[in-house]
């Protein structure tokens, strides 16, 4: 399952539609990228030690691709709201 | 039709990119469950699924919609992949137990207590299969509406 890779967000008012914003996301997790396999590496670690030393819990690894499944479900979320004045749409794709 | 064809169907469905892997492993959940119940009937025939197994796909439920409608007119839906929900349980079931331990105070300080050392990733299927069948609608006295269910 992959990340959002775009956010649209269109702002505007009942009146007039406004304009719509098409965010890369992409970009970002690029961006970010570096840092997490940095810290997939420092959680594997911390797993290994914490399996040789007897400790119960040893899952930071999984809890951390736990994060990236939520990350990457939150694809396809859509928020609308429609107020008397404002329009804001947001859209993960 | 055979359980061996209803199986190259999904996997064939999940090959052509219809489903994803995690509807598959549902829908062969559901039919290994049929079979069984099937073979556990005396006299009954051994098909699992009777023709194209898309209505079972598109009874899973997909998204979990809030929607509000305010008294003066506002409106607001939210569509919140249940994935989400599964993947945020998931994540729930795999925090530190030291970490769950405050976690559980502060929701019990709030007013909540669910205690979510509970919940077991087995449980989670079970629990967004549930969610199917699920609809909250509340009326206010100044006209607004909140209704939440699955689709």
């Amino acid at each position: 399952m992959y990340p959002p890779m775009l956010l649209c967000l269109r702002i505007g008012t009942s009146e007039r539609p406004g304009f719509g914003l098409w965010l890369p996301l992409f970009l970002v997790w690029l961006i970010l990228l570096p840092i997490v396999v940095l810290v997939l590496l420092i959680t594997m670690l911390t797993d290994v030690v914490l399996f040789f030393a007897g400790q119960s819990y040893h899952h930071y690894t999984q809890l951390l691709f736990a994060c990236f499944g939520v990350l990457g479900a939150t694809r396809g979320m859509v928020v609308s709201i429609r107020a008397r004045e404002n329009v804001i749409d947001i859209d993960f794709v | 039709m055979k359980m061996g064809e209803d199986r190259v169907r999904i996997l064939n469905m999940l090959a052509e990119g219809k489903i994803s892997a995690d509807e598959a492993e549902r829908l062969l959940d559901a039919l290994e469950s049929r079979m069984t119940e099937a073979s556990a009937a005396p006299g009954s025939a051994p098909s699992a699924i009777k023709g194209d197994p898309t209505p079972l796909l598109n009874a899973l439920p997909k998204f979990l919609h809030v929607k509000v409608d305010g008294e003066e007119g506002e409106k607001v839906d939210v569509k919140i992949p249940l994935a989400l929900v599964r993947s945020g349980l998931k994540l729930t079931s795999l925090i530190p137990p030291q970490a769950m331990d405050q976690i559980n105070e502060q929701m019990a300080a709030s007013g909540m207590s669910i205690d979510f050392t509970n919940f077991k990733p087995e449980d989670i299927d079970e629990l967004i299969e549930a969610l199917r069948e699920m609809e909250v609608n509340v009326d206010g006295k100044n006209g607004e509406k909140v209704r939440v269910y699955c689709e």
